[in-house]
């Protein structure tokens, strides 16, 4: 589930400029609290992002690399 | 007299805070330190010990060059040509409230007499934060390959945590950015003096990581800040009014999580801890601080360190702030040193000189009534570090 977000509009990393602005999440495992991990947000900024939303994690291989996101389960 | 080995602030100096700088940094600490040593009435020879937290906060530069980038004390001896007694360096984050740490330690061991304990910051003439990664390693294959790069984001994580938990708003952040600014305007060294902003400025400003925007991040700044220490017995032959370091806690918090990602959990409980270790230190507790300079290199560190101190409930500071209670005229006048959002990213200097000021009754025209007990924090309540300075001895 999403304890946190933000929505990056400076990255300070090359690659990442033409996503701006995007958002990187907060996911706390359902099977252990506390064990969290963080991934941009396949759907971006959208108000269905909310403190306690059930995500899951889904792949972008768009870039020639698996990369996970985590995606909102109820959107 | 109580304790004659009780280290104390007798003299300071300020360089002025400039985005940046035609002086090189050496040169700026070199008189930097003379001054403060000459505003403690002694001369360089009569320092014995000398110490600072040198850590260069700019990540993705070049080499670091000592002198240039940063300075060290082993840097600014050479140069005075003294060889003191004594001499350390700190190593890690809480640069400031570390050196003095250890500056207390060697006046309360004997090993010094006089410590000088500066602080040289640089500004990059490069984006602060750039990385040019392009793959990541080790811890920051979590972070960078998902676009969490640099404090701004990590800040911003903690901060959205506390704003969903407790309901924060930016029109009550407004709040706090405005009177660091107010205050820092009031001082003349600041990068901000007199540019005071006001509650619109900042809600319109800029977002860097939402809800982070560039208003709530302190400025990159070149400047220097010296202190010179003493212990008690000779204090007292100084100038200036002493002031005593009272006691003082470090924050080592262990979290499973790495150290690129800033949980709001990690940052209480390691503050909790840190807090208590303050009020073994000093025999204080919450009620007895007058003073509590709270470190502000990020907005939300504000509401952190006043809830883990326990200067307001869990929760609440925002409140606090919106209403009123941080304002210099008031209670808790937490911000009253400007800060590092009113003066610019000196990396707790801003506190620690409110304190010396404050309490040695120096402050001029900014001074308050009854500033016996003070606080200076910097860094994170968790990682950081906070000094505990009384306007009486032991």
């Amino acid at each position: 589930m999403v304890r946190s977000w933000t929505v990056v509009h400076t990255a300070f990393l090359p690659g990442f400029d033409p996503y701006v602005p995007y958002v990187v999440a907060v996911a706390e495992l359902v099977e252990q609290s506390r064990l969290r991990f963080t991934a941009r947000l396949a759907q971006g900024a959208t108000p269905a992002l909310r403190y306690g939303a059930a995500v899951e994690t889904v792949f972008d291989d768009s870039g020639g690399v698996a990369v996970p996101l985590l995606s909102l389960v109820d959107v | 007299m109580g304790d004659p080995r009780q280290p104390a602030i007798v003299g300071f100096a300020h360089s002025p805070v400039v985005r940046h700088t035609d002086v090189p940094l050496g040169a700026l600490t070199i008189q930097t330190a003379l001054a403060a040593i000459e505003d403690a009435g002694l001369g360089v020879k009569d320092i014995d010990g000398f110490t600072t937290g040198a850590l260069f906060p700019s990540s993705g530069g070049g080499a670091v060059a000592d002198g240039e980038h940063t300075v060290t004390s082993d840097w600014l001896v050479e140069r005075l040509r003294v060889q003191p007694r004594w001499l350390a360096g700190f190593q890690g984050v809480g640069q400031l409230p570390g050196a003095v740490i250890l500056a207390s330690n060697a006046i309360a061991a004997g090993a010094a007499d006089y410590v000088l304990v500066h602080r040289a910051m640089y500004n990059p003439p490069r984006r602060y934060h750039e990385n040019p990664m392009r793959e990541a390693a080790g811890s920051d294959q979590w972070t960078a390959p998902h676009g969490l790069w640099g404090p701004p984001s990590q800040m911003a994580l903690a901060y959205m945590e506390y704003v969903q938990r407790y309901g924060a708003t930016r029109e009550e952040m407004a709040a706090v950015v405005v009177e660091a600014r107010r205050n820092g305007a009031r001082i003349p060294w600041s990068h901000w003096y007199g540019r005071p902003l006001d509650g619109q400025d900042y809600l319109s400003s800029r977002m860097v990581a939402d809800p982070i925007s560039v208003l709530d991040c302190d400025i990159p700044v070149t400047g220097v800040g010296a202190f010179v220490l003493a212990s008690a017995d000779r204090a007292s032959d100084r100038p200036h009014r002493p002031v005593y370091v009272a006691g003082h806690a470090q924050g080592r918090w262990r979290s499973a999580n790495s150290l690129d990602f800033w949980a709001l959990d990690d940052i209480y409980e390691g503050g909790a801890a840190t807090a208590s270790a303050l009020w073994r230190s000093t025999g204080w507790g919450p009620g007895d601080v007058d003073l509590p300079q709270v470190y502000d290199g990020f907005s939300p560190m504000v509401y952190f360190w006043l809830e883990v101190l326990g200067l307001c409930p869990v929760g609440e500071a925002h409140r606090l702030a919106a209403a009123g209670g941080l304002s210099t005229e008031g209670d808790l006048p937490a911000l009253s040193g400007g800060g590092a959002l009113g003066n610019g990213r000196m990396h707790g200097v801003p506190q620690m000189l409110e304190c010396y000021l404050q309490l040695s009754g120096r402050a001029g025209e900014r001074q308050l009534a009854g500033m016996e007990r003070a606080l200076a924090c910097q860094s994170t309540p968790n990682f950081g570090g906070v000094v505990a300075y009384s306007s009486t001895p032991r």
